[in-house]
């Protein structure tokens, strides 16, 4: 199991293109992969290969999240969603 | 049979019924036996499967013409694909021995909550795409084929529940005559859709999936508001000529919507718009419009179970400045218990209209009050942001909502929270009391604008909602421009601005009227726009002085009303 955390930096949070990104990324990867907010109110942790579940968690500018991935690429996919996430998802300020 | 409906969208529209029944599917809970899960299962990825071909190949064909709109099915593919949605259904028929149909309409109706719950507006939305996937499923379960509004072979009146953005993203404009549905007000979907295509559309008609069907003649009096099914050879005639008369005088008129609203002689007027949302065709009438004299601001409250953060309301307020790129004047909270508001839990009142509402409930919970004034005060940043109070009947009222303005404002100084200098605070000018001491109110607020839907209730006793009343609702009644004069002529010679928002505003039989009585502002809804202007560049402010001492000898509302339409009939339809 691989756990690392990031803090969403773009204007929209999860919502909308950067959403259905983040789900296309982690759906690459063969390991499970579990995510969940921090941050005052804590969330249980939900699939983040599940777009409504990503959706739920209503993931704003400024949050900071945490992903886990179990299986045997777990390391590369917390890296990439993680990189995927510090790169504010391409939206230009 | 004639039936009533909300006109959202101007215009007569004559032609068949297609209704368009999206809704209709059956769900039984009847469970299956642990020999039948494979075979269920199957049926599952079968119906998924279907599905997943009818949005591929919308999917194909908007991208052809209209890509923006294919991203609507996209998100719907995506959540067809969704892994825990899929494991949650297949959970459902292995363990809980559901039937596919019914596994689709729980794990779907469980995962819409989900969402439907959600604080943020944007989060809340997407519930509805969920509901649009389940309602696809199931009608693909029921063996029921799409009907498909891209591919209509004669034009048609479509006749609907409910129009949803997946049911009017592939629909062909040229084929439509008009819209009616069920549900839906001012700011819903089908209301949107039709004025941006500027389709002719009655909505919130009561029970009109069980009236109309497939081939039935209908007319659709976008105008006044009424449906005809079935019309006689007789009304009919009437109508194609009404409809005629229309389009003709909606063709001239449409040319005064770019011009200055300034009258025959020269003087200049300022014509404004009513808003309610940051809708897309409304922003284009903006470029038309001087100003917007009435911000709404209850869509914040109305649209979710939770009340708006100060930080939504920020971003709104913002965003309405800079979109429009004009003056606004937001009105503070106007809500009371007659509406079913979630978010504010109103306790029932015998007499709504006549109880807790508008700054009155402001002052009962000055916390959401506040957080509003915060709210509009931060976005007075970025723009020509003006506050106005409603439901205002007393100076104590002016003094409380002044006090209060000023404790946040101070506050948010303190604080060195970025804010305008100055913001101009007015009233609405909507109960009798406050246009009779208009003197005296002149010397305490910035601007006021003369609501005339509620004058016109709290001056005649009539229950705007009854519909029994409707005849006693005489926005023409000589009271009400004596009222109106009176307020007008000592707001002016105090100094403060007087503008008109509520319904006469936007009337070009009435406008006249009130330049007579001395108002230089009006707001209005964007489809009034080019109908005021057209009157106003046609008449002289002596024509408008003598209409508006003749209105107010006249006896009673209708001979007022015949006395205008007769001596403006030129300009108006």
């Amino acid at each position: 199991m691989y756990a690392d955390q990031v803090v969403v930096i773009n204007k929209t949070g999860l919502h909308a293109r950067p959403a259905y990104e983040f789900v296309n990324m982690a759906k690459r990867f063969e390991s499970n992969i579990m995510m969940r907010r921090l941050d005052g109110s804590d969330t249980e942790a939900i699939n983040a290969k599940s777009i409504v579940f990503v959706l739920s968690l209503g993931i704003c500018e400024g949050d900071k999240i945490e992903i886990v991935a179990d299986g045997d690429d777990e390391k590369e996919a917390v890296e990439a969603l993680v990189k995927l996430v510090a790169s504010g998802f391409g939206e230009a300020e | 049979m004639r039936c009533k409906g909300n006109p959202v969208s101007e215009g007569l529209g004559i032609g068949e019924v297609y209704s368009y029944r999206t809704m209709e599917f059956t769900v039984s809970s009847s469970p299956i036996s642990r020999e039948q899960v494979g075979q269920n299962l199957a049926e599952y990825y079968r119906i998924k499967e279907k599905a997943a071909a009818e949005l591929k190949a919308i999917i194909d064909q908007l991208q052809r013409e209209q890509p923006d709109k294919a991203l609507i099915f996209m998100a719907h593919q995506e959540i067809l694909d969704d892994e825990a949605i899929d494991e949650k259904i297949r959970h459902e028929i292995t363990e809980n021995l559901s039937n596919p149909t019914w596994a689709i309409y729980t794990v779907y109706e469980e995962f819409g909550q989900l969402l439907k719950n959600m604080k943020k507006q944007v989060f809340r939305e997407r519930a509805q795409d969920i509901l649009d996937v389940r309602n696809r499923l199931l009608r693909v379960a029921n063996g029921i084929i799409a009907p498909n509004l891209n591919s209509l072979d004669k034009p048609v009146v479509i006749a609907a529940h409910d129009l949803l953005p997946s049911d009017t993203a592939t629909l062909d404009r040229s084929k439509v005559v008009a819209i009616i549905t069920e549900t839906g007000g001012e700011t819903s979907h089908s209301a949107i859709i039709a004025r941006s295509y500027g389709i002719p559309a009655l909505l919130g008609i009561p029970g009109l999936m069980n009236k109309v069907k497939d081939g039935d003649r209908v007319v659709v009096d976008a105008l006044d508001g009424e449906l005809i099914i079935d019309p006689t050879e007789e009304e009919l005639a009437e109508y194609a000529a009404k409809r005629e008369r229309y389009l003709k005088w909606a063709t001239d008129t449409e040319a005064y919507l770019g011009k200055k609203a300034v009258t025959k002689d020269g003087v200049s007027l300022e014509v404004g718009l009513n808003i309610g949302t940051v809708e897309e065709s409304r922003v284009k009438q903006a470029a038309y419009a001087d100003f917007i004299g009435l911000f709404r601001t209850e869509f914040l409250y109305l649209s979710s179970p939770e009340l708006p953060t100060e930080e939504e309301q920020y971003e709104t307020y913002k965003q309405v400045l800079e979109t429009f790129q004009r003056p606004v004047v937001l009105r503070t909270l106007d809500i009371g218990g007659d509406k079913n508001v979630p978010c504010l839990a109103l306790p029932k009142e015998d007499n709504p209209f006549l109880g807790v509402r508008g700054l009155r409930l402001c002052f009962d919970r000055p916390e959401i009050f506040q957080t509003q004034l915060r709210a509009a005060l931060r976005a007075s940043a970025h723009g020509d942001l003006s506050l106005m109070l409603p439901m205002v009947t007393n100076l104590d009222d002016i003094y409380q909502a002044k006090e209060l303005i000023n404790t946040v404002r101070q506050e948010m100084e303190e604080a060195g929270i970025p804010m305008a200098p100055k913001i101009k605070v007015g009233i609405m000018v909507e109960v009798p009391s406050v246009a009779l001491i208009a003197d005296l109110v002149a010397k305490e607020v910035d601007f006021v604008s003369i609501g005339t839907n509620d004058l016109c209730q709290y001056t005649l006793a009539v229950d705007r909602q009854n519909q029994r009343m409707a005849d006693y609702y005489q926005s023409y009644h000589p009271a009400l421009f004596r009222l109106i004069g009176y307020a007008t002529k000592h707001f002016l010679a105090a100094g403060k601005p007087v503008s008109v928002c509520g319904e006469l505003g936007g009337d070009p039989l009435a406008v006249p009227v009130l330049i007579g009585l001395g108002v230089r502002r009006f707001s209005m809804n964007p489809s009034s726009i080019a109908k005021v202007k057209r009157v106003i560049t046609h008449l002289t402010i002596d024509h408008a002085q003598e209409l508006a001492d003749q209105v107010q000898t006249l006896a009673t509302a209708g001979q007022v009303k015949r006395f205008l339409e007769r001596e403006l009939k030129d300009y108006i339809c």
